[in-house]
C-alpha cells in the first residue's frame, strides 16, 4: 500500500524522533540526521552528501512567526523508504531561509524527509509548514519531556492536517 | 501591470527547489507580484505563502506584477518556469 492511501501520519514514527540532538552548526545536525536515516534503513548512502548539498544551494530554513524550524530534504533516488525524522536540538543552530539566502534563522527544530514518492513532495510539504505555523504544536514539541510524547503530538497533528486538507 | 498565465509542469509543482528560484527571482524585484492559483493568491515574495498555495503539476497560475519593473519581472519569471526551473538570473546565487 502506498502512502498516498495510509496518509502522511504513518510516516512520523517512533524510531524517527531524536530528542536531545548536540550539534556544533547545521552541517553537523544534518550529517547526523542523515547517516541515522542511512543506518536505519531508511535511505541509501547517497543520502547524507545529497542532504548537505541541496541545504547549500537551497536553503530549508522556514521563517515562522514564533520558534523557527527547517525541512531538509532531497531527491528520491537516495531514499529506500519514506519517514519523516524530527529532531530537537539542545542548543539552536543557524539556518539561512528558503527563498532568502541571506536572511539566517536560529533553528531549534529540524524535520527532514525522505520520500520516495517525488510526486508527493508538493503534498508533504504544504501538510508539513501548515503544521508548523501553528505555534501551539512547535511549543508543544519543545516542551515534550521526551521522544515518545514528540511523536504523539507529531503524529496526530499531521494526521489532522493531512485529513484536513 | 503585467499578466502571465502559464501552467507548472515540474514534477513536484511550485513547491521546493522551484518554490526556493521562484521567490528568490520574484525578490529581485521591486514590483508588487502575486501568484493565483484558481480562487487562491500568495504574495510571490513569500515562501510560506507560495508553499501554502499549493500548486501542483499541470496546473496553471497567473502571476500578476504592478511596478515600474514589472515587465523585466513577469519576463523572468516566465522563463524561469519554462527552464523547468533552471536558475536564469545571474543574480541569485545557487
Amino acid at each position: 500500500m502506498g502512502i498516498a492511501a495510509i496518509g502522511f501520519g504513518d510516516l512520523v514514527r517512533p524510531d524517527c524522533i531524536m530528542d536531545s540532538l548536540e550539534a556544533s552548526s547545521r552541517e553537523d545536525a544534518l550529517l547526523r540526521m542523515a547517516t541515522r536515516l542511512v543506518e536505519s534503513g531508511y535511505c541509501r548512502e547517497s543520502f547524507p552528501a545529497a542532504i548537505l548539498e541541496r541545504e547549500r544551494l537551497h536553503p530549508s530554513g522556514l521563517p515562522m512567526r514564533g520558534h523557527k524550524i527547517a525541512i531538509p530534504h532531497t531527491d528520491a533516488k537516495h531514499v529506500r523508504r519514506s519517514t519523516i525524522l524530527f529532531a530537537r536540538l539542545d542548543q539552536p543552530v543557524e539556518f539561512l531561509t528558503m527563498g532568502s539566502p541571506d536572511e539566517p534563522l536560529q533553528v531549534r527544530m529540524i524535520s527532514m524527509f525522505a520520500l520516495r514518492e517525488k510526486h508527493l513532495v508538493g503534498r508533504l510539504l504544504t501538510t508539513l509548514i501548515a503544521v508548523y505555523q501553528d505555534h501551539q504544536v512547535l511549543e508543544a514539541l519543545l516542551q515534550a519531556e521526551d521522544s515518545r510524547e514528540m511523536f504523539t503530538i507529531l503524529r496526530r497533528a499531521v494526521e489532522k492536517e493531512g485529513s484536513e486538507s | 501591470m503585467r499578466e502571465l498565465k502559464t501552467v507548472i509542469l515540474n514534477e513536484t509543482g511550485l513547491h521546493s527547489r522551484p518554490a526556493d528560484l521562484f521567490v528568490r527571482t520574484a525578490k529581485l524585484y521591486a514590483s508588487r507580484i502575486t501568484v493565483h492559483n484558481g480562487e487562491k493568491r500568495a504574495d510571490a515574495k513569500n515562501i510560506l505563502k507560495v508553499l501554502l498555495l499549493n500548486v501542483s503539476q499541470g496546473e496553471e497560475v497567473r502571476i500578476v506584477a504592478e511596478g515600474e519593473d514589472a515587465v523585466e519581472a513577469i519576463g523572468d519569471l516566465k522563463t524561469l518556469i519554462e527552464s523547468d526551473f533552471c536558475r536564469v538570473n545571474p543574480a541569485v546565487d545557487v
